[in-house]
């Protein structure tokens, strides 16, 4: 497999991305419930 | 042809330069800039894909192009770790250190690390702060150098020669950082991040095609030889790892965690600095692989592999150098500007007012860090003039020094050590600072100087640490 270094670095990279992209969005919605608990009170 | 290059490369490196000017403009007319506050972290107000664009953007320096360019031409597959790891400490700055920091750092008001170190650290003589201030005031001034001699270097390609191009390179950026202060910055560099994404994008997709598509890629790849198409090595390795984990003490990247605007905002900078990562360290390697192929060392601009991403300008309009121009200038700008803010702000708060206990009305701050900013500039022009040696040997000190004085007790913070004293963290700055010297000088085998010294500071830290007991809250 002669490009299985250049996909395995790369995929790896992309992979991070993915988990980013779902890290911000828990983040996001984690800080919007809080804004809304705090509203409540 | 006008100096060097076409009229249309002209009409987008003045284009460039006037929106840069104009941000620069905007951002100081934008809000009064009266308090330190407002200058040094823009009251804390930056929005989260703006702080994870430029974050990423101000760590890339020059060293996004000439040296991923040059890694990839040399080093071929093996440098791919590089991103990779680069990426993985990029998730841990912002998915695990940027909440705790950002919160505790309104807590205490601090506006730059070091002084979030003195604070947390208790240190009531200001010697914390003077060595944190001087090593960020020594490598500043040091990579701020770096940087302008290699927009040097690059006018020196175009026929330009070196000195004008460092001189204006100086001046410019030392002019919009004045004006527009960290809000300046914080939005240039988020323009300056989407002209490099750009261009990385095109030119990588073009220099893949040049060689033949993505099956010819490979396949050239391996008849270079085996270690080329191969997995990485121990030198490239360690460098990416220490290289990767010295981002993590970059105080001027450290910056956007302390100014960003709210928790909130963290959950946007996360994926924006994350995918900036990925495109703006993997694309440069790639080009510089194909320019391998492509060109071979015989066929390289001034035969140097740095410079290896310039030789596919030559294939295409002469409209596409103007647009390499100013992904270098971006690439240079992005860092030079936080450079400048952050070594005044250092040297102002942690040298002046902590420890000779320099008292001055808010306002006064402001005029001063301003006229700091020009004074580190010029020195930094000053360094790059008469540095006799290459681009990234001025790198090596500023970025590895950097990340080994300050990283280890940032992770320290962020783990909650309990043994995080004043002892401990003034053992960090000075080790990180004397091993970096000394292991540029004095290499290990092939392991890399920037993870030995990393490493070295943090044992040390670890070591004084337990030596000298709990930190007092």
């Amino acid at each position: 497999m002669d490009a299985a270094p250049l996909i395995v670095y790369v995929s790896l990279g992309f992979v991070q991305v993915l988990i980013a992209i779902y890290m911000g969005y828990k983040i996001v919605k984690r800080e919007e419930k809080k804004e809304e608990n705090r509203g409540e009170l | 042809m006008y100096w060097g290059l076409s009229l249309s490369a002209w009409v987008v490196v003045i284009l460039y330069i006037a929106i840069v000017t104009g941000i620069g403009l905007y951002a100081g007319l934008f809000k009064p800039m009266k308090r330190f506050i407002h200058y040094v972290v823009a009251d804390r107000e930056i929005g989260g894909v703006i702080s994870g664009v430029s974050a990423t953007a101000t760590t890339a320096s020059a060293w996004a192009w000439f040296g991923l360019a040059g890694w990839g031409f040399v080093a071929g597959f093996p440098a791919l770790f590089y991103p990779m790891i680069f990426i993985l400490a990029n998730f841990l700055l912002w998915g695990w250190i940027a909440s705790p920091l950002r919160e505790q750092s309104e807590k205490i008001n601090s506006f730059t690390i070091i002084d979030h170190f003195k604070k947390i650290a208790g240190d009531k003589t200001g010697i914390l702060a003077l060595l944190g201030g001087m090593v960020v005031l020594i490598f500043a001034m040091t990579y701020v150098g770096s940087q302008l001699l290699a927009f040097g270097t690059m006018g020196e390609y175009i026929g330009w020669g070196q000195n004008a191009p460092l001189l204006f390179m100086a001046v410019f950026t030392i002019a919009y950082t004045f004006v527009g202060g960290f809000r300046g910055i914080a939005w240039n560099d988020m323009f300056e991040g989407m002209v490099m994404m750009l261009t990385m994008i095109g030119l990588t997709a073009f220099a893949i095609y040049e060689v033949g598509g993505f099956s010819a890629f490979v396949s050239g790849v391996t008849d270079v030889g085996p270690a080329y198409g191969g997995w990485v090595t121990v030198a490239a390795g360690t460098t990416a790892i220490g290289l990767g984990f010295t981002m993590l003490g970059q105080p001027h990247t450290i910056q956007r965690l302390i100014a960003i605007k709210d928790q909130k905002s963290i959950g946007y900078a996360l994926p924006s600095a994350i995918t900036f990562s990925f495109i703006r360290n993997t694309l440069p390697i790639l080009t510089g692989i194909s320019a391998r192929l492509v060109f071979g060392e015989a066929g390289l601009p001034l035969g140097d592999p740095e410079l290896s991403f310039l030789a596919f300008a030559e294939l295409l309009h002469p409209i596409v150098l103007g647009f390499l121009i100013i992904s270098v200038m971006a690439a240079i700008m992005s860092t030079v500007d936080s450079f400048l803010l952050q070594g005044a702000a250092t040297f102002n708060r942690n040298v002046l007012e902590n420890f000779f206990n320099v008292d001055l009305e808010e306002k006064n701050w402001v005029t001063l860090n301003r006229i700091t900013v020009i004074t580190i500039g010029a020195i930094g022009a000053l360094i790059a003039y008469a540095w006799p040696g290459t681009i990234f040997d001025l790198v090596l000190y500023g970025f590895g020094g950097l990340g080994s004085a300050f990283g280890p007790p940032l992770v320290a913070m962020t783990f909650k050590w309990k043994y995080l004293n004043k002892y401990a963290i003034g053992t960090s700055y000075i080790v990180g600072l004397a091993t970096t010297v000394l292991f540029v000088h004095n290499p290990v085998g092939d392991l890399d100087h920037t993870l030995l010294s990393f490493l070295s500071a943090a044992i040390l830290m670890i070591i004084v640490g337990l030596a000298t007991g709990e930190r007092k809250e």
